[in-house]
């Protein structure tokens, strides 16, 4: 079963990773022209759907294992900081994606946190040791969201100019 | 006959899938289109997904964690989880089903002028982000729970 979790929970982090990575690939190389045509926006969606299967196989294989460790007498591991920094990140995500949808955030910023998210929770999950606490985890995720954005505005503005 | 231990289980899941289905519906009353399709199958899986999660819980509830778990948490370091979480976890989780069943019952019954009539959408976004909110905060609740359980 814990064999079944953590190979779950890898597909779904790779999937959630690719896609978020390739959609901001493909989002730079469609703004070149300045317009998103009618295919590329259906490879953006594609992009977007693999997203969402990449996250709910990562949530529920994440809650597969918070079950395991509970029936199994694990239960100290459920209050170890990493896990409340990747949990808190993954709400951001979630909630970026709904303040996305509904317009009320700014598509630059909402790219920044959606990327750094997913990496976020890639190096986290795969951090055996991790010597840091839950606020210098949070800290660290803020400030990258910040180069984050800047650095995807910066390579858009540069390719958008060439 | 499901054993305890399945029952904790299919309590967990049945929530959690519940929490992402209200979440589909949220995300599809956000957009400026949705499917009505996805919005009637969402909100129904949700509505029942909690009813089951609701009576899984309530028998593990009386059969084990009253009588087995919440002496342990009590006595351990962690007394706080049941006596906030808990507490707040169990009465907080009885607004999931029933407003649950009303934003499924406005969309089977208003879902082809959702679009049009703006107050309606607005108020049944506006339920079902509430069904959204208080599922994270049992989520996190039913964590917190687990965690203290040494």
């Amino acid at each position: 079963m814990y064999t079944f979790l953590i190979i779950s929970h890898l597909v779904g982090t790779v999937i959630g990773v690719g896609a978020a990575t390739f959609a901001e690939v493909f989002i730079i190389r469609d703004l070149r022209d300045g317009v998103i045509d009618p295919v590329e926006g259906d490879h953006l969606r594609m992009m977007y759907l693999a997203m969402r299967i990449g996250l709910v196989i990562t949530f529920l294989s994440g809650f597969g294992f918070l079950l395991y460790y509970r029936l199994n007498g694990l239960e100290e591991l459920l209050y170890q900081p990493k896990l409340w920094a990747k949990m808190t990140i993954i709400v951001a995500l979630i909630v970026n994606a709904a303040l996305l949808q509904s317009g009320k955030m700014n598509f630059k910023l909402g790219a920044g946190i959606s990327l750094t998210s997913w990496y976020a929770a890639l190096v986290i999950g795969s951090w055996r040791e991790m010597p840091y606490g839950y606020i210098e985890i949070i800290t660290g995720y803020v400030l990258l969201v910040i180069v984050a954005t800047f650095l995807l505005e910066l390579i858009k503005a540069h390719i958008i100019k060439h | 006959m499901l054993t305890l231990t399945q029952t904790l289980i299919l309590h967990v899941l049945t929530g959690l899938i519940g929490v992402m289905a209200s979440y589909t519906v949220l995300m599809n009353l956000l957009g400026k289109r949705f499917s009505l399709k996805l919005l009637k199958i969402s909100s129904v899986a949700a509505a029942v997904l909690y009813v089951i999660s609701w009576l899984t819980g309530g028998y593990y509830y009386v059969i084990r964690y009253g009588v087995e778990v919440k002496p342990v948490i009590k006595a351990g370091d962690y007394p706080w989880a049941h006596s906030f979480f808990t507490e707040a976890k169990e009465h907080l989780f009885l607004f999931m089903p029933v407003v649950a069943i009303i934003v499924a019952a406005v969309v089977f019954l208003y879902g082809d002028t959702l679009n049009t009539t703006r107050s309606v959408k607005r108020t049944t976004t506006l339920l079902a982000f509430l069904v959204v909110l208080i599922g994270t905060f049992v989520t996190v609740s039913g964590i917190i729970i687990s965690g203290s359980v040494r």
